[in-house]
C-alpha cells in the first residue's frame, strides 16, 4: 500500500511538472519595424568631393547636425508584449565616411560610405517619444526611447540608397523601465533605406567637379533626408 | 604628325605662351609614351567594405614586369627612352558590398615606382645641341585611381614623373605632373578559393595575376 502510494505520488508529481511546463509561456521571437525619417545637415569635414585616400590614409568623415528624427514603429518584444512608438526627436549622433568617385568616372556623380546613427528621445514636456507597452491588462506609456544602427550607403547624383543593420531600439516605459524591443545585431537582418544628399553650394563655394579637388577648407555641408524602413523578425 | 613633331609643336606653342606669361623656360615639358605591365597582385582581405568612421581602407600591393617606350622634349632637349623594369605599387581599395550586388564593383587609389637603376634596363638618348647623350637609367613614378567592374579595372593615372640619369649631365626630370590612362585585368590565382565574403561569410586573402597597358602618358605645358 505504501509502495502504491509512492507510485501515485510520483505520477502526480510528474503530471504536475508536465502541466507546469506546458503552461509556461514559450519564448517569442521579437518582431517589429516601421519607418523613420532623418533630416538635417551633414558637415563634410573632408571637403567635397572627397576622393579615395592614398594607402595608409583615412576616408573623409561627415557628421550630422541640426537633425530631426520622425518615426512610427511597432511590434512585439521577445516576451510577446506589443508596443508602439512615435518619435519626434532631435538628439542624434551620427557619423559616416564618404568617398566620392573622381576619376575615371566624372567627379562628384557617385559616392559611397558607411556609418552609424544613434538617437535618443528623452522624457519630458517635448514629448519626443510616446506610445504604449502592453505587458498586462493596463498598457503602460512609453515616455522615452533610444536606438542605434549601422548603415552602408551609395549615392548616384543626389539620390542615396542604404542598407541598414545591427538595429537596436529601446523603450523607456512608465513603471516598467527600460525595455529592448528590437535587436538585429545577432540576426544579421538587413533593412533598406533611401534618401537625398544635396551639397550646399554658394556663389563663392562651388564644388570642383572637373578636377575632383576636395577643397576641404571650404567648410562644406550638405542637406540630407533619409528614410529608413526598419524591419526586425 | 609624328610624336616628336607633335611634341615640338606643343613646345613651340608653350614657348609662345611663355613669352606672354613670362614663366621660367624650364617649367614646360612635353612627352608621351606607353608601358605594358604584367605581374601579381596581393589583396589581403577580399572583399574589403567601405571603411567606417575611424577605420582605414584596406591596402594591397602589386609587382609587375614593365616594358615600354617614352619620348618627349625637355627644355629644348629631345629625349627618347626604352625600358624594362619591375614596377612596385601599393594601393588602398574598397569593394562595394551593399546596397547592390556584393563584390562586383571596387575602387582603389595608389602609387607606383619603377627604377631601372634597381631592376631592369634603360636605353635611349637625351640630346643637348647636337650631342646625343646616353641614358643610363630611368625612374618613373605615378599615382592612379581605378574603378573595377568585375575583373576589369579602368585606371586614371596622374602625377607621372620621369627622371633620367643622363651620361655627362646626371639626374634630369623630363616629365612632371603628367597624366595617362590604363586598363588592367585581374585574374584570381589558384589559392583564391571561394570568395565567401561575397556571400555574407568571412573575407579571404586574394592573390592573382594582373596585366594591362598604360597608354597616352603625356604632359602638356
Amino acid at each position: 500500500m505504501r509502495t502504491r502510494m509512492r507510485s501515485l505520488g510520483s505520477i502526480a508529481a510528474c503530471l504536475a511538472l508536465f502541466v507546469g511546463v506546458a503552461g509556461m509561456p514559450q519564448p517569442v521571437q521579437a518582431a517589429g519595424g516601421g519607418d523613420i525619417t532623418i533630416s538635417g545637415t551633414a558637415r563634410l569635414a573632408g571637403g567635397f568631393p572627397c576622393p579615395m585616400p592614398n594607402p595608409g590614409g583615412q576616408a573623409c568623415t561627415a557628421t550630422l547636425e541640426g537633425v530631426t528624427i520622425l518615426g512610427s514603429l511597432a511590434g512585439r518584444d521577445a516576451s510577446g508584449n506589443a508596443w508602439t512608438l512615435v518619435l519626434n526627436a532631435h538628439s542624434v549622433d551620427s557619423q559616416f565616411t564618404y568617398i566620392d568617385d573622381v576619376t575615371p568616372d566624372p567627379p562628384c556623380v557617385e559616392g559611397f560610405g558607411a556609418g552609424y546613427l544613434n538617437f535618443t528621445a528623452v522624457p519630458g514636456p517635448q514629448a519626443e517619444a510616446f506610445g504604449s507597452y502592453h505587458n498586462g491588462a493596463i498598457p503602460q506609456a512609453v515616455v522615452g526611447a533610444s536606438g542605434s544602427m549601422l548603415f552602408n550607403w551609395r549615392r548616384v547624383g543626389p539620390v542615396m540608397a542604404f542598407t541598414i543593420r545591427d538595429v537596436v531600439v529601446n523603450l523607456d516605459v512608465n513603471i516598467v523601465g527600460p525595455v529592448q524591443v528590437i535587436n538585429t545585431e545577432t540576426t544579421s537582418q538587413r533593412s533598406n533605406g533611401a534618401g537625398t544628399f544635396v551639397p550646399n553650394v554658394a556663389a563663392d563655394k562651388i564644388p570642383d567637379c572637373v578636377n575632383g579637388d576636395s577643397n576641404a577648407s571650404a567648410n562644406w555641408t550638405a542637406s540630407v533626408t533619409w528614410d529608413f524602413g526598419l524591419t526586425a523578425q | 604628325m609624328s610624336i616628336i613633331a607633335r611634341a615640338a609643336l606643343a613646345w613651340s606653342l608653350a614657348a609662345t605662351a611663355l613669352v606672354v606669361a613670362g614663366t621660367p623656360a624650364d617649367a614646360a615639358a612635353v612627352g608621351d609614351g606607353s608601358l605594358v605591365f604584367a605581374g601579381t597582385v596581393e589583396i589581403p582581405t577580399f572583399p574589403c567594405p567601405p571603411p567606417s568612421p575611424d577605420t582605414y581602407p584596406c591596402v594591397g600591393s602589386f609587382t609587375a614586369s614593365t616594358a615600354g617606350t617614352m619620348r618627349g622634349l625637355h627644355g629644348g632637349s629631345p629625349w627618347q627612352l626604352s625600358l624594362n623594369a619591375v614596377t612596385l605599387g601599393a594601393f588602398s581599395y574598397v569593394d562595394l558590398l551593399e546596397p547592390g550586388v556584393p563584390c562586383t564593383e571596387g575602387r582603389a587609389r595608389g602609387t607606383t615606382t619603377l627604377d631601372t637603376g634597381s631592376s631592369g634596363q634603360a636605353f635611349g638618348t637625351y640630346t643637348t645641341g647636337t650631342l646625343a647623350r646616353p641614358i643610363r637609367s630611368a625612374a618613373i613614378t605615378y599615382s592612379f585611381n581605378w574603378l573595377r567592374e568585375g575583373v576589369t579595372a579602368v585606371l586614371t593615372i596622374f602625377d607621372v614623373t620621369v627622371t633620367l640619369q643622363v651620361d655627362g649631365i646626371g639626374s634630369v626630370t623630363v616629365l612632371d605632373d603628367g597624366t595617362a590612362h590604363a586598363v588592367a585585368s585581374f585574374v584570381p590565382g589558384a589559392d583564391f578559393g571561394v570568395p565567401t565574403g561575397c556571400m555574407g561569410g568571412e573575407p579571404t586573402r586574394l592573390r592573382g595575376s594582373i596585366a594591362g597597358t598604360v597608354a597616352g602618358v603625356s604632359v602638356q605645358p
